[in-house]
């Protein structure tokens, strides 16, 4: 089925061509375009560079050759990355804490949020405003901490998606989602037809709410991905690291601290090891989320216009 | 209606569980340490238990467990599996329960925090950096135990470094007399002189110039950099003089400001004069280094990047492609400012420079001594603290120090023979092997320094061969070492103010508010004046003004009385 909604952008988008464009306007239109050339510039620039660092060798990055493409051609920043142990490890567990908390948070936020927006819901406000009391208050770092070691859950896997599982704020986005774009007259006829909630949610609800699921797997997939906090935190099993916690001891170099210097070698070794790793790690990091980004994008938009516009 | 009330309540009710729960939870934070510092251990009650030798090994009979604190650098693979730690459990019968941080400071600072504040923390810390601040607090709340008995009676090279090295134990005894933490003794010689100043000895060469002796010299050579040509390129692309203010001792004023007065950042800018305190940054002789900084800068002998520019964009300067652009540039060793790696040659152009004599006939050079914050403590969980003692004690042994930074005999080093030199060109003792791993790659075979050792000057400088070849990459100790002995020792100042002194909590707590507030004032002044912002002239008195404003009276009286203190007690 054609949706209503599509329809109509694509007359908007025709309608320029059919008016005359006058010479002002053709101005106007070129210094836009100028415009935005030089902004796309000014963001692609750093990326492009990054990009050709990470395919060039050390000494012609750290001597400002590279400026724009690749000097030197190499994949050894590649090479290392892949054989470190460590990134290995830490890239494999980054990949589960976002799959899995991912989707262990779409599917609370889900349930938290859709009851929210029904206004047949008992309590709905109190509970709504429970939820965002924990946005404005909270206990603290060494009450949290001490909450997630009596259940047992320090030095797991769990910590890393149990305790920062639901964010109120998603919850608030996708009721408000749901309170516009579901009808309760929806439900009702549903319901006649003797349709249960479960199955309304299973069937109607979640089908016509793509855009809003897409911006929850998006919002909390980068998070899971960026997660570090936690993971310094509740970890203490380096076999549990995630990436970022990993990238950070290697990429910051720690500030030398004169009794620390066992010889100078070693510092070459580190810079060395820093220089080489650098851009190769970064776009190894990076990858993931913007894989992920283009495939939700469409839905981007549109479900976080919806969101905050009538919210 | 009835429904309306019924919420009411619910609602009032639901209130009502969130205040206690949050008074709760607010009392139970507060008790955390407390009640931490309350909970029995059974402190040397036990004596170290049925199977625990006091000397020889194993440590004891029968295995037992320990959890250990310390962060897992970057270039070890996995601590668990590592060759030393394998190694260290076979030999005393301790296995040690890993509870990992990044090794990164700012992560393990805060993770240690956390572990102390809640609660939750191991039987020993290997690596915990326990500021002075620290070991005070949490060894008089009973957290970490004082070790004072136990090194006497279990300890003797924890012992004989004590009398090896003069200031050890007198840096690490908290004003209470106890000893709360261990340090990892590294006496790293070049490290305390490293304001040194890298000159392109090939461009001196080329303008038939030597080495500069003087201030005078000194703005003649770069004067001669900036306008003759010296790489030869036709363009005036050279940069006479450029630092940053991040890297390691890469600031132009260190170096600079020495030959007008003693000026040492690091240590809060402290000179002593016969016992007393006092500050460089108001004395005739700074305003003067100003003075000489401000003309430099004016004539545009320093680079205009120089006092803001990161290491990152130091280094690109110092590697600029097909020819050198950087004439001099301050830095702890060439690495900071430009390639470092086997098979780099631009290095060997620059070589450091003694310090410089100010019109006043004075000739410093910064000093940078001290312990650093300690790494190992024992906490009062701890069973068997004895022979948790014992463990650092083995670590300080010329063994354990070797083992746990070199790893294993044969594999990664080797004893060395006749012709082998250290670097003070006399008869190694060993021989590091040529590693496989190298660059890029993690190795599992030593801590790499993590955790407690003493390397002192002498065995750094004699245990182990280093180049004599200076301008190798395996010579850079040598070069280093050279450089120092050669060029600045003797420049630091007879009498100086210690960097490792207790403070109480009340002086820390009022230095933490006051030593922010001071450095940035003295570090925006200092900038004001060389960028001629402010004229030193005019706006002198003004500056001085401030500086007691903002407490610079105060912070050194703190200081004074904390060292009369120490010094009373001895």
């Amino acid at each position: 089925m054609i949706h209503p909604e599509q329809s109509l952008s694509l007359e908007v988008r025709k309608r320029p061509s059919r008016i005359h464009e006058n010479i002002v306007d053709r101005l106007y239109l070129c210094g836009v375009y100028l415009f935005l050339t030089v902004c796309l510039i000014i963001v692609a620039y750093p990326l492009i560079y990054i990009v050709s660092s990470s395919f060039s060798s050390s000494s012609a990055v750290i001597s400002g050759k590279v400026w724009l493409l690749p000097v030197e051609p190499t994949l050894r920043g590649y090479k290392a990355v892949f054989q470190n142990p460590q990134i290995v490890t830490g890239y494999s567990n980054s990949l589960f804490y976002l799959f899995f908390g991912t989707l262990l948070s779409v599917i609370l936020t889900i349930t938290a949020a859709y009851p929210l927006s029904r206004k047949s819901f008992y309590g709905r406000n109190v509970i709504t405003a429970l939820f965002i009391f924990t946005m404005l208050f909270n206990g603290g770092l060494i009450p949290y901490y001490l909450t997630v070691k009596g259940m047992g859950m320090l030095d797991t896997r769990w910590a890393m998606i149990i305790p920062g599982a639901i964010s109120v704020w998603q919850v608030i986005l996708a009721r408000t989602f749901f309170q516009t774009s579901i009808p309760s007259e929806l439900t009702e006829a549903a319901h006649l037809d003797g349709c249960s909630d479960f199955k309304f949610l299973l069937r109607i609800v979640i089908p016509l709410s793509k855009p809003i699921i897409a911006v929850l797997v998006l919002m909390y997939a980068i998070g899971y991905w960026n997660s570090y906090f936690e993971a310094l935190i509740f970890l203490k099993s380096a076999k549990l690291y995630p990436l970022q916690l990993i990238l950070r001891n290697i990429l910051i170099l720690n500030s030398i601290d004169p009794t620390m210097v066992k010889d100078v070698k070693e510092l070459a070794d580190r810079q060395g090891l820093k220089e080489l790793l650098k851009y190769s790690l970064i776009i190894v990091a990076s990858a993931p989320v913007l894989i992920l980004y283009p495939f939700v994008q469409q839905h981007f938009v549109k479900g976080l216009l919806i969101g905050s516009l009538k919210g | 209606m009835g429904s309306k009330r019924t919420g009411r309540t619910w609602v009032s009710a639901v209130l009502i569980v969130f205040i206690a729960m949050f008074a709760i939870g607010c009392t139970s934070n507060s008790e955390v340490p407390a009640g931490s510092s309350t909970s029995p251990s059974g402190t040397g009650s036990t004596g170290g238990g049925a199977d625990f030798n006091a000397t020889g090994f194993p440590i004891v009979k029968n295995k037992i467990e320990m959890s250990a604190f310390a962060p897992q650098s970057a270039n070890i693979a996995d601590l668990n599996t590592n060759w030393f730690t394998k190694y260290l459990e076979g030999k005393t019968n301790i296995h040690l329960n890993w509870q990992l941080v990044p090794g990164e400071t700012a992560a393990l600072n805060e993770k240690k925090q956390l572990l102390l504040a809640s609660g939750d923390y191991p039987d020993i810390f290997m690596q915990g950096n326990l500021t002075k601040e620290e070991q005070l607090l949490y060894g008089q709340q009973g957290v970490l135990l004082p070790l004072n008995k136990l090194i006497d009676q279990y300890a003797p090279n924890i012992k004989q470094a004590f009398k090896d090295i003069p200031y050890l134990e007198k840096a690490i005894t908290a004003p209470d007399g106890n000893i709360y933490a261990i340090p990892s003794v590294n006496e790293c010689y070049h490290c305390q002189f490293s304001a040194k100043m890298w000159v392109n000895t090939k461009w001196l060469q080329k303008l038939g110039l030597s080495a500069p002796k003087t201030t005078d010299d000194f703005y003649n050579m770069l004067k001669a950099f900036k306008e003759k040509d010296p790489n030869g390129n036709g363009k005036a692309d050279e940069i006479a003089l450029t630092g940053s203010p991040t890297g390691w001792h890469t600031d132009v004023e260190s170096f600079i400001m020495n030959a007008f007065v003693y000026y040492n950042a690091d240590n809060n800018y402290f000179m002593m004069n016969g016992g007393k305190l006092g500050t460089s940054v108001d004395q005739p002789g700074f305003k003067k280094g100003l003075q000489f900084l401000n003309k430099l800068y004016a004539e545009g002998l320093i680079d205009k990047e120089a006092f803001t520019q990161k290491s990152d964009a130091l280094s690109q300067k110092g590697n600029s492609p097909d020819v050198a652009i950087a004439g001099a540039i301050p830095a702890g060793w060439f690495g900071e400012f430009t390639d470092a790696s086997p098979t780099a040659t631009r290095h060997k152009d620059y070589d450091p420079i003694a310090p410089l004599t100010g019109p006043d006939g004075i000739s410093f050079t910064p000093h940078y001594i001290g312990i650093g914050n300690s790494v190992f403590a024992v906490t009062n969980k701890n069973k068997n603290p004895e022979a948790a003692i014992r463990l650092a004690d083995y670590l300080y042994s010329d063994e354990g120090t070797t083992l746990s930074n070199f790893g294993e005999e044969g594999r990664n080093w080797v004893k060395a023979e006749a012709t082998d030199k250290n670097t003070r060109g006399t008869a190694a003792k060993f021989k590091v092997k040529e590693t496989s791993y190298g660059v890029g790659q993690v190795q599992n075979d030593h801590w790499n320094q993590m955790g407690p050792g003493l390397r002192s000057s002498e065995y750094r400088e004699t245990a182990y061969t280093a180049s004599q070849d200076i301008y190798s990459m395996d010579g850079l100790e040598t070069r280093l070492y050279k450089a120092t002995k050669e060029l600045y020792e003797g420049h630091q100042p007879k009498e100086e103010f210690p960097t490792d002194i207790f403070l109480t909590n009340e002086q820390a707590n009022q230095v933490k508010q006051l030593k922010p507030i001071i450095t940035d004032y003295v570090k925006q002044s200092m900038l004001q004046f060389i960028m001629g912002a402010k004229s030193i002239d005019k706006d002198w008195d003004a500056y001085v003004k401030g500086l007691k404003d903002s407490g610079m009276d105060q912070f050194i009286q703190i200081y004074q009385d904390a060292y009369d203190k120490m010094n009373k007690k001895k």
